[in-house]
């Protein structure tokens, strides 16, 4: 009994000793409930969630304050889900940083601005700053006149970088099978016909991370802009074309000529796409449909991995150009109630200035947000920045995220064989009128 | 005779082969976990075999300098040591009071506490962090202590309150009878008994305590307090991961609760049959 008593005498001693130096070391930091918006530092603080880009980001932080003498800490915070949260518990309590990003669709991005938490950077940005960076950067953080939101027309964040996505191709798979490894497939004919030889040398043409319904999405919407054009998505939208027009017909049917000429992975409409970078890297498919952040994964995966990068191909009835997915990617936002605001602003404009993008675009290889930058870059980044001004455009009205759900999940339905392209259509266009009479 | 000697063996087997087989599967992520510390990168994703080509040691250290282990280890040790001793020195107290004492109330106070453990923390973050705001505790150890506590509170109760209601009362009068208190009866003869009770209770709070990440990340701002998992997170990129470093993170983060988990091994088996059966 005596042991016993020692023993719970010691863990509750222990528990009190630890408490002690646990409350004293606080006291000795000044740690009473410091926020992100502290008014006594005189430092810029970031918060972001890119973890990868931490060092480089400490880097030009430091050489900022050599210049500047103005200190700027970067704070990474990740997963995206976890940085989210903390930036909902940080802005009810008024406690943002000087500087962060919500990661926010849009409709939740003008809440925040109408909240007051985010600042109005037009004014800095017509100051010539706009101008560094490729145009389609810019209007992910933008918002014009008579929004639906009804937030002030304007610019509300700086861009970091920009992303696309388009097709790599292995090179050493492409011979294998008689391809021209240079002459990647142009045209739909030659892209199945591709395909074709590549599953008769026994490799799986064709991997991407289905799984995650964007990816099938913008696939797709690639030939819906070809198509379509931009006035015929948004009479799409608007309801004046419907769901079952010929040309979806037509975009469904390339999906299910792909499956009937067995050019994807096994298992691929479950695929996440960390999987389909992982057998695209390790030589399992030819070719994946993957954002420019895969130039930075395969090189980590596979430093000899012998690719090269292609457009989705052309269709030879297309009105329009093809175009790709992107042109957005990371943003930083101005904590409107900083004390430091104007601080913040400064180091933003340097931060994006030529020299400090081509430093980030090497050291993480990204495509930098300022277009200058994008010259300096090697050859397959410097692919992927010219296809920025390939990019969707922007709309003016959005579908119903209903019916855009409707259509990932039905072309998912044609990729494995549980609907024909026709019933995919008809059920999008029946989505689409409930949704329309709500 | 044969015949049933037989049956009992073929029995025997069968059961041997699944329950090998189950090992297996659970033991594969711990084998896959220190094979891949011990890979590169390149190798994780082009060499299939546990057997790693070049064993890379150089990993561990790695880990252990780049993400600043040796700073977040020591904060992990103590919110797991101060939390999972303030959670069963506080349930065991409440449960014990639960489990004897009359009181008005008593039911609708138990089921109330019970009833915390379906709020799932991402829910309650954002009223957490605005208490913690209120009462000046943001980004401050003891905030996160106390969210530990709090959180820890439902679930001791939970075991410990059948735990002594199973205990025989007689010990309990005896000693009553010869001048104990209420208190010296629950210092000195409950809690000794309740040990294997209580040591699942300190094995369950020490995993979640020192496996939590995502409450340290959103109360604590100052780095130099976060637990080990934030240490982790350093080589977890928005598109790539570094796997080999991760790893043996991982690994070296695995190793106390292991050494706890087999310390302890004897009583958690008791205290969860005991338990089972009467919870």
């Amino acid at each position: 009994m005596l042991k016993k008593q020692s023993f719970f005498k010691i863990v509750l001693s222990l528990a009190v000793c630890i408490s002690f130096l646990a409350a004293c070391s606080q006291n000795q930091e000044g740690g009473s409930g410091k926020s992100g918006n502290d008014n006594n530092a005189d430092v810029v603080k970031i918060w972001h969630w890119m973890t990868d880009r931490q060092a480089a980001f400490e880097t030009l932080a430091k050489k900022y304050f050599d210049q500047t003498g103005v200190k700027v800490v970067f704070e990474t915070y990740a997963p995206t889900d976890v940085y989210k949260n903390k930036i909902t518990a940080a802005a009810s309590g008024k406690l943002l940083p000087d500087i962060f990003n919500p990661i926010a669709d849009k409709r939740e991005l003008a809440s925040y601005i109408n909240a007051g938490y985010i600042a109005d950077l037009t004014d800095a940005m017509n100051d010539g700053w706009k101008d560094v960076f490729f145009e389609k950067s810019l209007t992910q953080n933008m918002f014009t006149d008579n929004n639906e939101w009804n937030v002030k027309p304007g610019i509300y964040g700086v861009p970091l970088d920009v992303s696309t996505l388009m097709i790599y191709y292995n090179k050493d798979l492409f011979t294998k099978a008689g391809l021209d490894p240079e002459k990647p497939p142009k045209t739909w004919a030659e892209f199945i016909e591709a395909g074709k030889k590549l599953k008769a040398a026994g490799i799986q043409p064709f991997v991407c991370g289905f799984g995650e319904a964007w990816l099938i999405g913008s696939f797709a919407a690639s030939y819906q802009w070809s198509l379509f054009g931009k006035e015929g998505i948004i009479d799409t939208i608007k309801g004046k074309i419907p769901y079952t027009d010929k040309r979806w017909l037509e975009i469904f049917n390339l999906f299910k000529e792909m499956k009937d000429n067995k050019m994807f992975a096994s298992g691929i409409v479950t695929m996440v796409n960390k999987d389909a970078e992982r057998t695209f890297a390790i030589g399992k498919a030819a070719m994946a449909l993957n954002g420019s952040w895969g130039v930075n994964v395969y090189k980590s995966m596979n430093p000899s991995l012998n690719y090269g990068l292609m457009y989705p191909p052309e269709l030879p009835d297309a009105k329009y150009p093809l175009l790709v997915f992107g042109g957005d990617g990371s943003s930083l936002f101005v904590n409107e109630m900083s004390p430091r605001k104007e601080k913040a602003i400064a180091f933003l404009k340097w931060f994006t200035q030529k020299e400090q993008q081509v430093f980030l675009a090497k050291e993480t290889l990204n495509i930098p947000s300022n277009k200058d930058a994008a010259q300096d870059l090697p050859d397959i980044l410097k692919k992927f920045s010219e296809s920025v001004n390939r990019t969707f455009d922007t709309l003016p009205v959005l579908e119903a995220w209903q019916v855009t759900n409707y259509i990932n999940l039905n072309l998912q339905s044609v990729v494995i064989g549980e609907k024909t392209p026709e019933q995919a259509i008809a059920e999008i266009q029946g989505e689409k009128e409930r949704q329309t009479k709500k | 005779m044969n015949f049933f000697k037989l049956k009992k063996n073929i029995l025997n087997s069968l059961t041997h082969i699944i329950l090998i087989a189950v090992s297996l599967t659970c033991l594969f992520p711990v084998f896959w976990m220190i094979s891949s510390s011990l890979k590169k990168q390149s190798e994780i994703f082009t060499n299939m075999s546990l057997l790693p080509e070049t064993w890379q040691f150089v990993n561990y250290k790695d880990a252990f300098l780049t993400a600043d282990f040796g700073m977040y280890f020591l904060n992990s040790v103590i919110y797991t040591v101060v939390g999972v001793a303030a959670i069963v020195l506080i349930t065991s107290m409440a449960a014990y009071g639960f489990a004897r004492l009359d009181f008005w109330g008593k039911n609708i106070l138990f089921y109330l506490l019970i009833s915390t453990l379906l709020i799932p923390i991402p829910g309650a973050f954002v009223p957490l962090y605005l208490l913690l705001k209120s009462l000046h505790l943001l980004d401050t150890r003891t905030g996160l202590l106390l969210c530990y506590i709090s959180g820890g509170i439902a679930f001791g109760l939970f075991l410990l309150k059948s735990f002594f209601e199973e205990l025989p009362k007689e010990i309990e009068e005896a000693a009553l009878i010869d001048g104990c208190s209420r208190f010296g009866i629950y210092w000195r003869i409950a809690l000794p008994l309740a040990k294997p009770a209580i040591a699942t209770l300190v094995i369950i709070q020490c995993l979640n305590i020192w496996n939590e990440f995502l409450l340290a990340l959103v109360v604590l701002q100052d780095t130099s307090k976060m637990p080990i998992q934030r240490g982790l997170m350093v080589f977890q990129g928005t598109h790539m991961t570094d796997y080999p470093l991760l790893m043996a993170g991982l690994t070296i983060a695995t190793i106390p609760i292991v050494i706890i988990y087999l310390f302890m091994q004897k009583h958690i088996v008791k205290g969860i049959a005991a338990g089972a059966i009467k919870g």
